[in-house]
């Protein structure tokens, strides 16, 4: 989809909510081809914080990067 | 007559080897979290062959069984659960395209399985993707349907 009828890099780089992660195309012998799968280096990478509830079933991700980009562009 | 059964022990010069093997990959796969430091140090400690390769090192190797989680559902119920349709573009409107601070997700289904939807942009085209977050994989790893389909 996103690379049209170009041919598929092994790895590329793709923007998730305003950060770059490195990706890799699910392996052709793999269990999870239907399936986008964000993993550690993502989170590790960013700072990310990731909270489930299992009350509320819901869960969240807090971009750390981003809260200081825009305290500092409040300050500016 | 009746005879007892016999078990015969096949012994072959690699046997001792082989339960080595076993036992140092057993080792191998219960460690901490893997950070660089970590990861250099096991891969001098353990030398990794064809038949134990490392998933943590190898993205190409990993492989992880998600039954319960399809591109129909995807593309239904997960869609619905989310508020954005899965794979639909992103309108070009700044505001939207902003990095947001908190993004909200869902653990849908008995196995509870961590979704989001993240505006994922390549080259300056935006979709809305549902990621699997998979505390288990540590690579990133896009789907045939986001990549291969044009």
């Amino acid at each position: 989809m996103i690379f049209g009828d170009n041919p598929v890099p092994q790895r590329f780089n793709i923007n998730l909510n305003g950060h770059t992660v490195a990706t890799a195309p699910a392996p052709a012998e793999s269990h999870f081809k239907d399936i986008n799968i964000l993993g550690t280096d993502f989170i590790l990478l960013n700072k990310v914080r990731a909270i489930q509830d299992g009350n509320s079933m819901k869960t969240s991700l807090f971009f750390h990067k981003v809260h200081q980009e825009t305290e500092k562009s409040e300050v500016v | 007559m009746f005879r007892p059964a016999t078990f015969r022990v096949l012994l072959s010069p690699s046997r001792s080897s082989c339960f080595k093997h076993i036992r140092t990959s057993g080792f191998k796969h219960i460690r901490g979290p893997l950070t660089l430091q970590s990861r250099a140090l096991s891969c001098q400690r353990y030398q990794t062959g064809p038949i134990d390769s490392d998933p943590a090192d190898d993205w190409n190797a990993f492989d992880v069984l998600i039954p319960d989680l399809d591109y129909p559902k995807l593309n239904g119920e997960v869609s619905k659960q989310l508020g954005h349709q899965y794979l639909s573009r992103v309108p070009n409107v700044p505001e939207i395209l902003k990095p947001k601070r908190e993004v909200h997700g869902i653990m849908y289904g008995r196995n509870c399985r961590i979704l989001y939807t993240l505006i994922t942009t390549y080259e300056n085209r935006s979709y809305y993707v549902h990621w699997l977050y998979d505390c288990g994989s540590p690579f990133t790893y896009l789907s045939y349907e986001v990549s291969l389909n044009p």
